[in-house]
């Protein structure tokens, strides 16, 4: 039999380098009639080990959209760097406007769709308040598929957190949600939660993730977004 | 796809005050095909005993007929009937004399025994069995969306009724969500008096 070349073992025995790392965490967005709340989890943490409690998965786009994503902690934070820049350039050159959620949804699409084949693994959550007052929230898959909801998580907590948030906010029957039919009054907002009902919605789907899930832990930052602005607030849940 | 996921299904238990439920999806397939609608994954083991078993068709079936040959002669020499907890390490037993060679199936098993005090546990394919004192226990392909439904919704000392209205939502919002099980779902309460059956409708059948 002949010699294998050493690279050869190699190559069927040892893993490659992955440019890629999990960082763990949850994210939650839930979209009603003149609110959107964002909320997140502040673990960063690789493989078994904890890495950080206290780091932000959020961050704020403009005074009625905000972005949570879930995944790798180095292409979130490119990603909401690449996001803020393109807004600041997008209001020096619009007179200081600001765009729509809408906008920023299609925009932050096409810049994953852009790393098509190199994605940013980040698992994206846009949330706000539209100028009809109809919250929304835009989940994203890691390159750039994206759909208006009232309801999503993104993150290590997913299958726990999602079912949980269709019982309270998803009918009997899946009918989809078009933030331009509810903005011209042809249909009314499928989220009759309000907004103190939609915060303990989602205490409830934090607690539960942080006792089975090993990377949902420490605390949560929410942001609640409506016509007048954006409201922060946090809660603990277990840090083991 | 996993052995485990290869033919679909999914099993949750709870206990409530003196009483025990256990909820099944229908769908067996094959892959992403769908075979049959109407395959329960829950056998009735005793008057007060049920016992569900996931993984693939194939060795739950094996699984739960060697189990009920097991019952039966174990019925016959004690002249009893078998306890859960008695169940259990039978099942574990069963399952770790295959150590080297599994069978791809989890059994759970729910009931009361003689003092009418509830009892669910679970164990993996080898035997290895969950907390005697857990409060539920779920096994299949939507497992964890399961596990998150029944930590929010799950409270202690719950009357039978209460007890399967929330393992009614526990169970049909994680079966919507996933694709490898659901097309229907049975519930079995398990109180004093028996073992009562009620086929849920008006789930998604996809």
């Amino acid at each position: 039999p002949r010699q294998l070349e050493h690279s050869e073992t190699e190559r069927n025995t040892m893993s490659r380098w992955s440019p890629y790392q999990d960082n763990g965490g949850s994210c939650i967005g839930i979209g009603g009639k003149g609110y959107a709340i964002i909320a997140a989890d502040t673990r960063l943490s690789s493989g078994f080990t904890v890495l950080s409690r206290n780091q932000t998965k959020i961050a704020k786009l403009t005074d009625t959209c905000v972005i949570g994503s879930a995944g790798m902690a180095a292409d979130r934070a490119s990603l909401h760097k690449n996001l803020d820049t393109r807004l600041q350039w997008y209001s020096y050159q619009n007179n200081g406007a600001q765009p729509s959620v809408h906008g920023i949804s299609r925009m932050l699409s096409n810049t994953l769709y852009y790393r098509r084949f190199f994605p940013i693994y980040a698992f994206n959550i846009v949330a706000g308040v539209d100028s009809n007052d109809i919250g929304v929230v835009y989940s994203y898959d890691a390159i750039g598929c994206v759909e208006p909801l009232t309801h999503s998580a993104a993150g290590s907590g997913t299958a726990l957190m999602d079912p949980l948030l269709d019982s309270e906010l998803r009918g009997k029957y899946y009918k989809a949600f078009f933030p331009d039919q509810v903005s011209s009054g042809q249909e009314p907002h499928p989220n009759n939660l309000t907004k103190d009902e939609a915060l303990e919605l989602i205490k409830k789907c934090f607690k539960a993730a942080s006792e089975r899930d090993i990377y949902t832990g420490d605390t949560v930052e929410v942001k609640i977004i409506t016509k007048e602005g954006i409201e922060n607030t946090s809660f603990d849940i277990r840090a083991d | 796809m996993s052995i485990f996921h290869h033919n679909g299904g999914a099993v949750c238990a709870m206990i409530g005050k003196e009483c025990a439920a256990i909820a099944t999806d229908h769908r067996l397939g094959v892959g992403f095909q769908l075979i049959s609608c109407q395959r329960p994954k829950v056998y009735q083991m005793g008057p007060k005993v049920c016992v569900g078993v996931t993984g693939l068709s194939t060795d739950a079936q094996t699984v739960y007929e060697k189990l009920k040959f097991r019952i039966k002669m174990y019925t016959l020499r004690e002249d009893r009937e078998i306890s859960p907890k008695a169940l259990t390490a039978m099942a574990s037993a069963m399952a770790y004399e295959r150590r080297f060679g599994p069978y791809f199936s989890a059994p759970v098993i729910c009931g009361l025994n003689d003092k009418n005090e509830p009892y669910v546990n679970g164990m993996d394919s080898l035997g290895a069995r969950g907390d005697e004192n857990a409060p539920f226990i779920v096994d299949g392909t939507c497992d964890e969306s399961l596990m998150g439904m029944c930590e929010a919704l799950w409270k202690p000392d719950m009357n039978p009724d209460e007890l399967a209205a929330v393992l009614e939502k526990c169970m049909a919002n994680s079966l919507n969500r996933d694709c490898l099980s659901g097309w229907g779902m049975t519930i079995y309460v398990i109180t004093k008096d028996g073992v009562s059956t009620r086929e849920v409708q008006g789930t998604r059948m996809d």
